[in-house]
């Protein structure tokens, strides 16, 4: 600022000193003189601003598979429980898609087991062993839609897919959650969010969307069963392998020649626990009330609370 | 001789000894404006403000243009339109109505993750307005979907907000930079900085016109003064711009100087925004980028400099149009342009764009998201560093809600006179939220009745009782112990006595009423919620202990409630955001995904600092969600939201309504399968609004939700596998048979499902009379009898 004052007394001998300006040219600033410190930065990233990429829900910046959930490069997911299914079954490959040739128009009820017995047994001869139904285009599905918005959406998870199978899970995730957003009932969206955090080796997170994706299934034993299978994996990658167990079960009798599920079904069946154990009801099998069961008996009316004190 | 040969030498050496400390101070002084100039060229020039975006908008087959307000979204987008035909340039429509031809030139846009350039895509539109395809007309290839990029919603800026989008040189077409020039400095190529004769010409004609008629300054000089200087004029000023373009001319390329004025400059103001530089004024003005403008749309900006007011298009047609030929003539003048260029140009119409018509701005949202940021980011990064800010806001959204509550008050305020207020700052308010369960994107946020009038945000900032809102929590608990084997078991057909009910806690009681004091005896846990009985509720919540509620309402988002009775039937602070997070929940099967606002930060680079992924935390198993979402349902069907569908909300719905003491709070939470909103509405000095959830805020609710959800999908919810919906004898709790007097529709876990249909009403002779744990007429009665 001083120098701001002075200068209008400097201008009086502008005229006279014009030779002063050619001297100070000589010594005129470079680049260098300014104080690197002093200039404004055009680096945007600066710590404030990179800090919160860290903090709870933002995803970190350019996650790369190895930054993120611990990301396997993952082409169409091949986490460790996944490669050894399929080393112990994928002994061919070819288009033919039993499982969802049968599944179509199946119910559920018609496939299940009952509860106690194995799943119903391998029929080998309806099946050429060929690549999972997940792996395959969801272009028939797009094609059967009717509703305009779930056509959109599975176009986003057709798209996600083919990036999950070449390991772009940032982009997959991303097309996903797009999905999703234009039509919550698609089931093929959470499936596949299951199938992209399972590549990040999430499996909590895997776990919640592929359980999502069993009831957006109903009525789809192929895709459900798929959805179980995936369930199992994680179940056993995070070492509940009762649950696994019982997924891969539900998912053979939903669909039984789903070679992931009797893999993993076979490998629980020999490692957890005597057959009998997994065969046994669920655990879940104990919440049940009985049920009116003959036509004088009372109706399963609820005992009212106890009086208040 | 020998005396002036000594004056001589004493007059010379005073002149140096004076001389030479004002020299000292000029290089000083000449050094210091080097230094500023060097700086401000080498650094970051301009302090970038952080722009706010809307969410993008997808287009698909099979949407319906109404449905999302597709003209109204290309006009807040500067979409211009012109014939049909005539599409030519990005940001440019046309709709041949007749022919069901809708063609769009898309913007270029930089998403976070790519970039977009502009490509001319054509819809067939159906009579009713329906997409019926999309395809890319220069590859002649179907397209599956388009986005319309996101809209501007706001900036973080201090002091005032510089909008400007910085464009290298190559990127403005040298027909512009020509105007330019011919406009303000045709000799910019031939001098150093300063244009002496140009000053002196421009001096001598203002004095004779006796006004200002010809800037005297060059580009440089121009440019040093908005870098550095005020518009004050002195001599002092003028000399150090001078001397600062002279530095300029002498350190940079034209080409460099060049490019930061037509970055800088100013060119009008839209609201509190500022239009800096070309290619921002160019978007403005004419809703193109510069490199699709015509020579006269060129001339009209360059035009502008001068006086972005006085020759500004939109105001002042016939001055803009004046000017522009002025600088027409300036460029035939200077030879840029032919005759022929020119005779063509100086006749053309202005065709600016069309004024806006709607704003897009979402004051409440757009506070929130910055005190979001806020935690995250310094000061100086948000209002300097020209970061772009995505968000999840849907712009129609957003405008139903404010027209839905705008719209809902002013009803409420003429039906109840007692409800009007002269002051306005405590007249009657109200707030809606609404969030996509699945995601979590907050899509619309309407903070209050008029933001001009209070920037309080009801939705994020307040804290009011939730009432009967809250009382899905034990219901939920409820379920849940029995879904996890706890005893006893409460399914929605159970029973439970709504007489009068006194919860005693240490030394205390407590006797709530329910609404206008009506009990209707035994009844069923779904009728006990659909007709928010408050003596039923609570006896439900004391069965299973108010830990157990308590621990329900953690795990939907209230930790730390206070350990009473009271937080039962919702006699706790909530914000409505919370609120509506905890319905969230139920809408997405269990599922928690917590709202965001904030889908993205990209920094001036393009590069992404902050993003968001998809991630969910199953809280509630989804058969218990599912059991909730299907006693909301009937809430909707024929309890005290049954307004819903008397008001023509037909899509699948669930809902709940509040109601707090001495109607204070007026609530209503409601959610289809993908959108769910919540409105309150109330007075912030707490005082007695005398109307029900289902008379205040339902309307507003349903009036949103009619808008919002004509384009959403109309799924109903998803059923879990483990749970089976059926038609019961409530009287009988069996499956109900043809001769059954009373029916209800009931959900039960496969486990637990009736499996017999009705002895008592079906013919069998050796069945006793049933039980009556209320009786018929008592029930049907009832579901007129609305509560809250």
């Amino acid at each position: 600022m001083r120098s701001l004052t002075l200068s209008k007394l400097a201008w009086l001998p502008l005229v006279v000193l014009s030779a002063g300006i050619l001297a100070a040219n000589s010594f005129a600033l470079t680049s260098q003189d300014v104080p690197s410190a002093d200039w404004p930065s055009r680096d945007t990233t600066p710590t404030a601003a990179t800090s919160p990429a860290s903090t709870a829900s933002p995803m970190p910046l350019q996650m790369t598979p190895q930054q993120g959930d611990g990301g396997a490069a993952a082409t169409s997911v091949t986490p460790a429980a996944d490669s050894r299914a399929s080393s112990s079954v994928e002994n061919g490959s070819g288009p033919v898609n039993a499982e969802a040739a049968q599944g179509e128009g199946a119910s559920l009820g018609q496939t299940q087991s009952a509860p106690g017995q194995p799943p119903p047994a391998l029929d080998v001869d309806a099946v050429t062993i060929n690549s999972q139904i997940s792996e395959q285009s969801l272009e028939p599905e797009i094609k059967k839609a009717v509703a305009p918005a779930l056509a959109a959406s599975l176009r986003f998870t057709e798209d996600a897919r083919e990036r999950l199978r070449d390991g772009q899970i940032d982009e997959a995730l991303r097309d996903l959650a797009r999905a999703v957003s234009l039509d919550a009932s698609n089931a093929f969206a959470y499936f596949y969010l299951g199938r992209a955090y399972l590549a990040r080796k999430n499996y909590p997170q895997a776990l919640t969307f592929f359980r999502h994706a069993v009831i957006g299934f109903n009525g789809r034993p192929d895709w459900a069963a798929e959805a179980l299978t995936y369930q199992g994996l994680c179940d056993e990658e995070l070492g509940k392998n009762l649950d696994a167990a019982q997924a891969y079960k539900q998912a053979l009798a939903l669909s039984p020649n789903n070679f992931r599920a009797r893999v993993g079904y076979g490998r629980l069946a020999s490692v957890v626990a005597p057959v009998g154990t997994i065969d046994a009801p669920p655990p879940t099998a104990d919440l049940a009330l009985p049920a009116p069961s003959g036509a004088a008996e009372l109706p399963p009316v609820e005992e009212p609370p106890p009086p208040p004190p | 001789m020998r005396l002036l040969k000594i004056i001589a030498a004493v007059l010379g050496g005073i002149l140096v000894f004076a001389a030479a400390p004002l020299t000292y101070e000029f290089i000083r002084y000449y050094k210091s404006l080097e230094q500023q100039v060097v700086t401000r060229f080498s650094g970051q020039h301009w302090t970038l403000p952080s722009l706010l975006y809307s969410d993008s908008t997808i287009l698909y087959p099979g949407e319906r243009l109404d449905d999302i307000g597709f003209f109204q979204r290309l006009a807040r987008l500067n979409y211009h339109r012109v014939e049909p035909g005539r599409v030519r340039f990005r940001g440019e429509y046309s709709f041949d109505r007749a022919r069901g031809l809708l063609v769009i030139f898309l913007h270029d846009f930089r998403y976070p993750y790519r970039n977009f350039a502009g490509s001319l895509v054509a819809l067939k539109i159906s009579p009713l307005q329906t997409i019926e395809s999309i395809e890319d007309v220069a590859s002649h290839k179907p397209e599956y979907s388009i986005e319309l990029e996101p809209e501007l919603l706001g900036a973080i800026f201090q002091g005032n907000w510089e909008q400007r989008r910085l464009v290298p040189l190559s990127e403005i077409p040298p027909a512009f930079v020509d105007a330019v020039l011919a406009a303000e400095d045709h000799r910019f190529y031939s001098h150093h900085g300063i244009d002496l004769l140009r000053t002196l010409r421009a001096a001598w004609i203002d004095l004779t016109a006796h006004h200002v008629v010809q800037g005297g300054s060059t580009l440089t000089q121009q440019l040093m003064k908005n870098f550095f200087l005020s518009s004050k004029r002195d001599w002092h000023r003028k000399l150090t711009e001078a001397l600062m373009a002279y530095i300029a001319e002498k350190r940079y390329s034209k080409d460099e100087i060049l490019e930061l004025y037509l970055n800088d400059i100013y060119l009008g103001q839209r609201g509190q925004e500022g239009i800096y530089g070309v290619w921002e004024a160019s978007q403005f003005y004419f809703s193109r980028t510069p490199r699709d403008l015509t020579i006269a749309q060129m001339a009209t900006i360059a035009g502008m400099i001068r006086s972005p007011n006085r020759f500004n298009p939109f105001r002042h047609p016939l001055s803009a149009i004046q000017r522009r030929n002025e600088v027409l003539a300036a460029m035939l003048q200077d030879g840029y342009i032919s005759k022929a260029a020119y005779d063509a140009a100086v006749v053309e119409p202005l065709r600016t764009r069309e004024p806006y018509t709607e704003t897009n701005d979402a004051p409440y949202f757009v506070d929130y998201v910055k005190h979001e940021l806020a935690e995250r980011y310094p000061p100086s990064v948000l209002t300097g560093e020209g970061l772009r800010i995505f968000t999840t806001l849907d712009v129609h959204m957003e405008k139903q809600a404010e027209r839905a509550i705008e719209h809902n008050l002013r009803m409420l305020e003429e039906k109840h006179p007692s409800l009007r207020r002269k002051e306005k700052s405590q007249q009657l308010e109200s707030c809606l939220v609404a969030i996509e369960p699945q995601t979590g994107k907050i899509r619309a946020m309407d903070g209050g009745r008029d933001y001009r009038q209070s920037q309080f945000n009801r939705v994020t900032q307040s804290r009011r009782q939730p009432g009967s809102a809250f009382k899905p929590i034990t219901y939920l608990a409820a379920l849940e112990q029995t879904f996890e084997g706890g005893s006893p078991k409460f399914l929605p057909s159970s029973y439970i006595d709504d007489e009068p009910f006194t919860w005693r806690f240490g030394t205390t009681s407590w006797t709530p009423k329910n609404y206008k004091d009506r009990y209707f005896g035994r009844v069923t846990l779904q009728f006990a919620l659909e007709e928010s009985l408050n003596a039923a509720t609570l006896r439900l919540a004391n069965a299973i202990g108010l830990d157990r509620v308590l621990a329900m309402a953690a795990k939907l988002g209230f930790d730390n409630l206070p350990p009473y009775p009271s937080v039962v039937l919702g006699g706790v602070e909530v914000e409505p955001l919370k609120l509506a997070a905890m319905y969230a929940i139920l809408a997405n099967e269990g599922m928690a995904v917590p709202p965001y606002a904030v889908s993205s930060v990209v920094d001036a680079q393009g590069q992404v600092i902050e993003g968001h992924e998809l991630r969910a935390d199953q809280v509630i198993e989804p058969e218990v969600a599912y059991i909730m979402d299907f006693m909301l349902e009937q809430v909707i069907a024929h309890g005290t939201g049954e307004g819903v569908r008397k008001a023509g909300f037909l899509r699948p719905a669930a809902g709940k309504t509040g109601t707090t003491n001495d109607s204070v709070d007026a609530w209503f939470a409601g959610f289809t399968p993908n959108l769910l909103a919540v409105v309150w509405t109330g007075f912030d000095q707490k005082e007695a609004l005398g109307l029900t959830g289902a008379e205040a805020s339902l309307p507003a609710w349903t009036e949103f939700m009619k808008a919002a959800t004509a384009s959403r999908p109309d799924g109903d919810f998803p059923v879990p596998s483990d749970v089976v919906r059926l038609r019961i004898d409530p009287l009988t709790g069996y499956l109900a048979s043809a001769d059954c007097p009373v029916t209800m529709e009931s959900v039960f876990p496969k486990a637990l499902a009736p499996t017999i249909v009705c002895p008592f009403h079906s013919g069998h002779k050796n069945v006793s009379a049933p039980p009556t744990p209320t009786s018929a007429d008592s029930y049907i009665e009832s579901v007129d009898a609305p509560n809250d």
